[in-house]
């Protein structure tokens, strides 16, 4: 749970920059669009609370900050929300509501979670590890994107994701570097890279159909640039059909959950 | 005069050289890195999609896991026949009475050569390719290695990237992040 808000924006200049990146015919560079991948980063974690050590979970967590997307150990389930942090109540009208209660702790505490999983509410006690040195590169990934230093910034997110697993905009700026950096030495690596930041574009927005909606576009567009010239069209009908079997996941299942659940 | 490429193909080398320009590609121990290598960087629930179960799975401390996938069988060389020469000494007399009933005798010897076919035993030879993956505690493949007389393949196909030529470092000063909270960087 490091850093949440996930500014399509960046997908998309992915999904463009892919196809232009194999383009040989271009005339001239696109503009490089790593300043503007990386100024979200650069405002919120140059923030003074971000220099302390604060307490970082280790789920990814869903595109609505609550719901746990991909659990990074054995405590927390994807699909898990998270309520309570500490003895306080998930703060609905924050923007990154889990986030700002764990940074009310500090990074070798334990704390409470409480959690609701399949309709029953859990509480369980985590061990948080120091974020700070996960913020720290980040911040560092995006200064350097910011000054167009493609190759640190590749490698200050390699670090961090050995740190914590990456959100699905934070894959997409490691992508991006690592791309114009000139580290793809072939195309199956470079559609392979693109294929799995939409893969977590999927994980991170598969809580509800209202989300998956609101990325259909990004994914079909996604789907579309894999099937052309140096993709990979497996790669696509893989995307495609993780993208359907989400929706499907989310359309049907509300009948089996609450016949289960009492 | 003979092309040039018509030339080299001649022979007893070209053959085989023709035979696999045919067929696109031969199968090597490079080609079979070149698959493994394809999969680093990849899942192994991908790889498990592909390759099916692997036969060993060594947990590592850490979280990590080797995967190991065997594969062995037997190419079997049929024997060779020879032709062995087999010599027959042939002799004895023979009589033969008149008509005026006296016998006359005579003898005779001679050699007969045949050719006895004689086929040797068939060669077995046992062929194994043993890979491992070894990945990280999220799944992802990082590393592999193999063993065996049959780990072969045909290299893939893999189409480059055109070439990003990457831009020279900026120059800029490097900050480390806390001189950045601090607003000494610009």
């Amino acid at each position: 749970m490091i850093h949440k808000s996930i500014p399509l924006i960046c997908l998309c200049a992915s999904a463009l920059l892919l196809v232009r990146g194999n383009a040989a015919t271009v005339p001239s560079a696109p503009p490089s669009p790593l300043p503007s991948m990386a100024q979200s980063y650069l405002d919120e974690l140059k923030k003074p609370e971000y220099a302390a050590a604060r307490c970082m979970l280790s789920p990814v967590m869903s595109s609505d900050a609550m719901t746990v997307a991909i659990s990074g150990d054995h405590i927390f389930a994807a699909g898990d929300t998270i309520i309570a942090v500490g003895g306080e109540q998930v703060d609905l009208n924050e923007k990154n509501p889990v986030r700002a209660l764990l940074m009310k702790h500090g990074g070798d505490e334990a704390v409470q979670v409480k959690l609701r999983r399949a309709d029953k509410e859990l509480a369980v006690t985590v061990k948080c590890t120091n974020a700070k040195p996960a913020y720290d590169l980040m911040l560092e990934a995006a200064y350097s994107a910011s000054k167009n230093d493609a190759a640190t910034c590749s490698d200050k997110m390699n670090a961090m994701r050995q740190l914590h697993a990456l959100y699905a905009s934070q894959m997409s700026l490691a992508f991006q570097c690592t791309r114009i950096a000139g580290r793809f030495t072939n195309a199956a690596d470079l559609a392979r890279g693109y294929y799995e930041v939409n893969r977590e574009v999927i994980v991170e927005n598969a809580w509800s159909p209202d989300a998956l909606g609101r990325i259909r576009g990004t994914i079909l567009t996604a789907v579309e640039n894999l099937k052309k010239p140096n993709g990979s069209p497996l790669l696509a009908d893989d995307l495609k059909a993780q993208f359907d079997q989400a929706l499907a996941a989310k359309s049907q299942p509300a009948t089996a959950s609450t016949s289960t659940g009492h | 005069m003979p092309a040039p490429f018509t030339r080299a193909i001649d022979g007893r080398v070209g053959v085989p050289l023709l035979l696999c320009l045919m067929l696109s590609a031969c199968a090597t121990t490079s080609g079979y890195e070149a698959v493994l290598q394809t999969w680093v960087g990849d899942s192994t629930d991908h790889l498990v999609s592909v390759w099916g179960v692997p036969q060993q799975v060594y947990m590592q401390d850490g979280g990590g896991k080797v995967m190991q996938y065997e594969r062995s069988g037997q190419i079997v060389l049929p024997g060779q026949t020879t032709y062995q020469a087999q010599t027959t000494y042939t002799n004895g007399t023979v009589s033969a009475y008149g008509s005026n009933g006296n016998a006359i005798n005579g003898s005779y010897d001679g050699t007969s050569t045949t050719y006895v076919p004689h086929t040797s035993a068939p060669t077995v030879i046992p062929t194994q390719c043993v890979t491992r993956f070894t990945a990280d505690s999220s799944g992802r493949i990082y590393n592999w290695t193999w063993q065996g007389n049959s780990c072969r393949a045909v290299a893939p196909k893999i189409a480059t990237v055109a070439k990003v030529s990457p831009t020279p470092s900026p120059v800029y000063q490097k900050c480390t992040a806390d001189q950045l909270r601090r607003g000494e960087c610009s």
